[in-house]
């Protein structure tokens, strides 16, 4: 394999990537990781620098368009990274302290759980939703144009300290494990805080730059982020979650949440095997 | 139909009163910095990679230095500020590649300082303190990072 066709077929990838991620609300480390391990041979040290570069190129990328189209709850959004912020400073300090493979089977029975949950409660109708004065004191509700159903939707938003709470989690794991930032944050706002599930998807796609942005200079100043692979994946990835992001506003609520279900179940197998083999 | 609510109340305002941002304002703001952001950090990233084609033809065809690139020795990856200047000025193109990856990871903070402003001009004192908080930690966490 030549550099060039080197940086092409990891560019290709990351495109598709880049289309996932910003669909559902994820980084794209769960495409890049093993795409570069497994079939370029990447050392994981890298791999996982250029995947933290994913993430960030997947939120930028996409939430540009997002943000204009209303599809992101912004309000809740920031308000919600106060969690995630405290949560990876916090997963920082305990890395170290708790054993990685504990938390890696731990979470992987919550992200099961939260799929199943996330695919029973699929029919569960949002205009009812019990009352929270946190989220009418900081005016969190919101509404955005469906393109799917024609419609402008209102939604209330409910649970914003169990939110905040789970927030604070993710940003933890993401800390501790280097995954799992948007797999946890798109089921707290669906199950806990009841947003659309296309507005949890562009909500957490906004969140998780921020997230990965603090780890990232950590990242760098390490040298672990190579150039030769980032670019193109960054290249990649902008360029698949760009495109990728004309597309959500089209699509029903409940196609988002089928695939996001499906992927979070590949995560959480993911993350159970790795539990069991560090063991 | 929420563009043209947006633009009628750009009309109403009186040229010579302070400028009160709506959220609709806000929504665009962020927006625009991101593409900015997004494709500042794409020209590098394609300048870079251009150069360094440009400046190892054999990058092209051979198989041969793929290893070493993938397997880079140490201090061969550029880690602060400076050292991408230096490669820069050098004409490395691998160092504009990096100013470009730093574009990227600079822009969701910038994202964060700019709702700070926002909310400042729309006196949301609430939003104002909660978005503070937030560029405080990130600012801690990267501050953490570099001393841990």
């Amino acid at each position: 394999m030549s550099p060039l066709e080197f940086c092409g077929g990891i560019f290709g990838i990351s495109i598709l990537a880049g289309a996932l991620g910003a669909l559902l609300g994820l980084g794209g480390g769960i495409i890049v990781v093993p795409a570069l391990t497994l079939l370029f041979g990447l050392d994981i040290r890298f791999a996982i620098g250029a995947s933290i570069i994913s993430v960030i190129a997947t939120s930028s990328g996409a939430a540009a368009a997002y943000v204009r189209d209303h599809m992101t709850n912004m309000r809740a959004a920031m308000f919600l990274e106060l969690g995630t912020t405290v949560g990876a400073i916090t997963g920082a300090y305990l890395a170290g302290v708790i054993g990685g493979r504990w938390l890696f089977i731990v979470f992987g029975l919550v992200m099961g759980y939260s799929a199943i949950v996330m695919l029973r409660n699929r029919h569960q109708n949002a205009q009812t939703v019990p009352p929270d004065l946190w989220a009418d004191k900081l005016n969190l509700h919101g509404e955005y144009f469906d393109e799917a159903e024609h419609q402008l939707v209102k939604y209330k938003v409910t649970r914003t300290p169990i939110g905040l709470g789970l927030m604070w989690i993710a940003g933890i794991v993401s800390g501790l494990l280097g995954i799992g930032s948007g797999a946890l944050k798109v089921p707290a706002m669906d199950l806990a805080m009841r947003l659309p599930m296309k507005v949890s998807s562009a909500t957490s796609n906004f969140m998780i730059g921020v997230t990965a942005a603090a780890s990232a200079g950590v990242y760098f100043a390490r040298g672990d982020i190579d150039p030769f692979v980032a670019a193109p994946v960054a290249a990649g990835v902008l360029l698949g979650a760009t495109a990728a992001s004309k597309l959500l506003p089209k699509l029903h609520n409940q196609t988002v949440r089928i695939a996001f279900v499906l992927v979070l179940l590949w995560v959480s197998g993911e993350m159970l095997l790795k539990g069991v083999r560090l063991g | 139909m929420i563009n043209s609510m947006t633009k009628n109340h750009h009309v109403k305002h009186a040229p010579s009163a302070p400028y009160v941002p709506t959220p609709h304002d806000m929504d665009r703001w962020i927006s625009w910095l991101l593409r900015g952001g997004v494709l500042l950090s794409l020209a590098f990233l394609v300048i870079g990679t251009i150069i360094t084609f440009i400046h190892h033809p054999s990058y092209l065809t051979t198989a041969i230095s793929t290893h070493t690139l993938k397997n880079p020795a140490e201090g061969v990856v550029p880690n602060h500020i400076l050292g991408i200047w230096e490669m820069m000025k050098n004409g490395h193109g691998q160092g504009f590649v990096a100013l470009g990856l730093v574009i990227l990871i600079a822009t969701p903070v910038m994202r964060v300082a700019l709702s700070v402003i926002t909310f400042w001009l729309e006196k949301d004192r609430a939003f104002v303190l909660i978005t503070a908080g937030v560029l405080s930690l990130l600012i801690l966490s990267l501050v953490l990072g570099k001393a841990g």
